[in-house]
């Protein structure tokens, strides 16, 4: 037991449950190449308000990493996988996720893989840390762990506010190597890679955060950081939710994050490994982020693999190549073991967000697993790993006390269906958060219009208002004091004092009126 | 005895400095009034026959006025209204499971304007800008979709979008 002397602390979170470790050979940890397939579907989400975020035509002739969107200030631009012909545009191809819409591009590959001219750099310390984030934002590199977010943001947020980066290698669901595998191959090119975070953000020290399991890596990496003072290991306990940032914080510092505010807010920078890789390919090669690393976990005979795959392949294509053709008696599913999407469509492509593909047996389900109603019985509050009550949230969201759920902090649910898990009674908790913080957002989005409206139309009346007083100012008979009495909140409020600008006003009013009924009528 | 009289003060006491307090800081708005203002939406159309959404939601309250007259906040509206005053009728025929939030604006043909500017003057959040004479457009940002601009314009220009 060599290892447990060179370790002092490992940091561990309340809630979350042990996982078995399974049986893996060394070689499921290599990388595994698969060929281009003939056509690539690449999906981009987009908000309905910004539509006009297209860069290609149909019909055009696209080359390897030429940017097919323009990006904002939300989202990255998106690039070709592979050089070819553009053979088809289509929109709201809703065939993943609720309430998504986005744009599907089609391309047909030509094999041959032309690349478009790569800017490679080779002194990054040249470059001030906002060009090199220009660099990242238009290689367009996202939060690789499943979060989506921008990576050129979250560095540019960061920028005299943080201290630390954590480097994520803590995998998010216990099954998936896809971390491990690029941690075993490139880790040279990750230092690279935290070395160029910390030259932008100016951090003070790197802490990589990686599981207890992975002895030999851990070991490796002590090696290299030996006469590196900037960086430092942390060793997490083996346990499941510990890849989310929210608990990488809690459990390092003992702070919690509140939704809404971000871990840079007190001054921890987190990056999956994944993203700090593609960091670094970005800015040393110059090369977009086109491809990433995919985990097959396969249910029945352990046989977890992992694959370099560019994005844009389409899942059936990788099943095909597999030799996993009879889908009838597969479920596919997006996401490890606990984080399971089921999937719809098998045109559905391998986006930036995807990091494994589980396939499990289909099974019959002899019986339907019947929800019984909640016994109070408080496992799932015991495993919650951010301290909520689940089963209060369950009470809550059911019988849409909204307001309670709100103040019931379920936004903080980070949805990792443990309690769901333990539930003796088979209540499909998540499911309700799902709804319920939908139903949240919109309200939120609601309450947000309305103060808006409210807001211009108080404006307006101040407009109006300022008009008149300008106007009687010139005409030197009224006082401002009675000229408030014109606003429209006002009078309502008070309403004894008439004059003869009122009546006046009033008849313009009830003329209005008619003519609005009028016009009604016509209609 | 002497607890009862000591009690009978206090309380008597408290009730002066309540009363003096309620004087010196007079209610000025009806809470239910402002609540159910929070839920209109704030367009300001004037749709519902009152000036303002907060007019029409003091009227509720001391005209007894029909809760279904704002047109913009549909069903949906009614049922919260129903929820909030405790009214047991109409709920059986809304239908608020399956709604979809579908926001409308509108939107000037700007070929066929002629620059009259008569809608200008009836949007209630300025929405709508441009100066007499020339071409008017519709800021998509602010407009409330309330529709009053469309009652107004002689060469029929103005249509609804959805967001
Ligand atoms: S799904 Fe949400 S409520 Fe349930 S255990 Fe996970 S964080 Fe807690
Ligand atoms: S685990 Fe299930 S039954 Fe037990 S308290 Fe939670 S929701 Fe209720
Ligand atoms: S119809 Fe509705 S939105 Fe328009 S003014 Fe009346 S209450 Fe407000
Ligand atoms: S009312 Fe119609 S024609 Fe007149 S300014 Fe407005 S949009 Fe143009």
């Amino acid at each position: 037991m060599y290892y447990t002397l060179l370790i002092k602390k490992k940091y561990n979170f309340s809630g979350g449950i042990k996982c078995l470790s399974i049986n893996t050979e060394l070689d499921n940890y290599i990388i595994n190449y698969i060929p281009y397939p003939k056509e690539f579907f690449v999906h981009v989400k987009y908000n309905t308000l910004k539509k006009n975020m297209l860069r290609v035509k149909i019909n055009q002739k696209v080359l390897c990493g030429e940017p097919l969107t323009f990006g904002d200030c939300l989202s990255v631009p998106i690039h070709a996988p592979t050089s070819g012909l553009i053979k088809n545009i289509e929109f709201n191809s809703n065939c993943f996720g609720i309430n998504k819409e986005n744009i599907k591009i089609t391309i047909i590959s030509d094999y041959l893989d032309q690349w478009i001219r790569l800017k490679k750099i080779n002194n990054y310390k040249l470059y001030s840390p906002q060009s090199l984030i220009k660099i990242i934002y238009r290689s367009g590199v996202v939060g690789l762990g499943g979060a989506y977010f921008s990576s050129s943001k979250k560095l540019m947020l960061s920028i005299n506010k943080v201290h630390t980066l954590v480097v994520n290698a803590v995998e998010s669901d216990p099954y998936i190597t896809a971390d491990y595998c690029l941690m075993n191959n490139y880790l040279n090119e990750i230092f690279i890679g935290c070395e160029i975070i910390s030259w932008i953000s100016k951090v003070k020290n790197i802490f990589i955060v990686i599981q207890e399991d992975k002895i030999k890596l851990i070991s490796q990496i002590k090696l290299l950081i030996q006469n590196k003072p900037l960086f430092k290991i942390c060793i997490f306990k083996k346990k499941y939710p510990a890849g989310s940032s929210k608990i990488i914080i809690q459990s390092l510092t003992g702070k919690d994050i509140p939704y809404g505010q971000h871990s840079i807010d007190i001054g921890y920078l987190i990056f999956n490994i994944a993203t700090v890789y593609a960091i670094k390919r970005a800015v040393i090669n110059g090369e977009p982020l086109i491809q990433r690393i995919v985990s097959l976990y396969n249910d029945k005979n352990h046989l977890s693999k992992n694959f370099l795959i560019r994005i844009g392949t389409p899942i059936n294509f990788f099943l095909n190549y597999l030799k996993i053709k009879n889908n009838l008696d597969y479920m596919i599913y997006i996401g490890g073991v606990f984080m399971n999407n089921i999937l719809i469509d098998l045109n559905y492509s391998i986006s930036k967000d995807i990091n494994c593909v589980l396939i499990r047996k289909y099974e019959k389900k002899t019986k339907k697993p019947i929800n019984y109603s909640c016994i109070n019985c408080g496992y799932c509050v015991q495993v919650c790993p951010v301290n909520l009550l689940p089963q209060k949230l369950y009470l809550h969201s059911k019988y849409n006390h909204h307001e309670k759920a709100k103040s019931s902090y379920i936004m903080d649910c980070i949805e990792c269906k443990i309690c769901e898990k333990v539930c003796p009674s088979n209540i499909p908790l998540v499911k309700y958060f799902k709804r319920e913080k939908i139903i949240q957002n919109e309200i939120d989005t609601e309450i947000k219009r309305k103060k808006m409206f409210f807001n211009h139309f108080q404006q307006r009346e101040a407009r109006i208002l300022n008009q008149k007083t300008i106007v009687h100012e010139n005409k030197n008979d009224f006082n401002n004091t009675n000229l408030m009495k014109f606003s429209v909140l006002e009078k309502t409020s008070k309403k004894e004092f008439v004059n003869k600008q009122e009546i006046e006003k009033n008849i313009r009013k009830e003329i209005l009126r008619s003519s609005i009924e009028r016009a009604k009528l016509k209609k | 005895m002497i607890i009862i009289l000591i009690f009978s003060l206090v309380s008597f006491l408290l009730g002066l400095i309540l009363a003096y307090t309620h004087y010196l800081f007079p209610v000025k708005t009806d809470p239910i009034i402002n609540k159910i203002n929070n839920e209109l939406p704030q367009s300001q159309c004037a749709q519902c026959g009152y000036p303002g959404c907060y007019p029409y939601a003091k009227a509720i309250i001391n005209k007894n006025e029909k809760i279904n007259k704002c047109i913009p906040g549909g069903s949906e509206l009614i049922f919260k209204i129903t929820k909030l005053l405790n009214l047991d009728k109409n709920i059986e025929d809304i239908n608020i499971q399956n709604k979809s939030l579908v926001y409308t604006t509108v939107k000037i043909d700007e070929k066929n304007c002629v620059g009259c500017s008569k809608c200008a003057i009836f949007c209630p959040v300025d929405a709508i800008i441009g100066a007499p004479n020339f071409m008017h457009t519709v800021v998509q940002k602010f407009c409330t979709g309330c529709n009053i601009c469309l009652l107004h314009c002689p060469t029929n220009c103005i249509k609804i979008i959805k967001e």
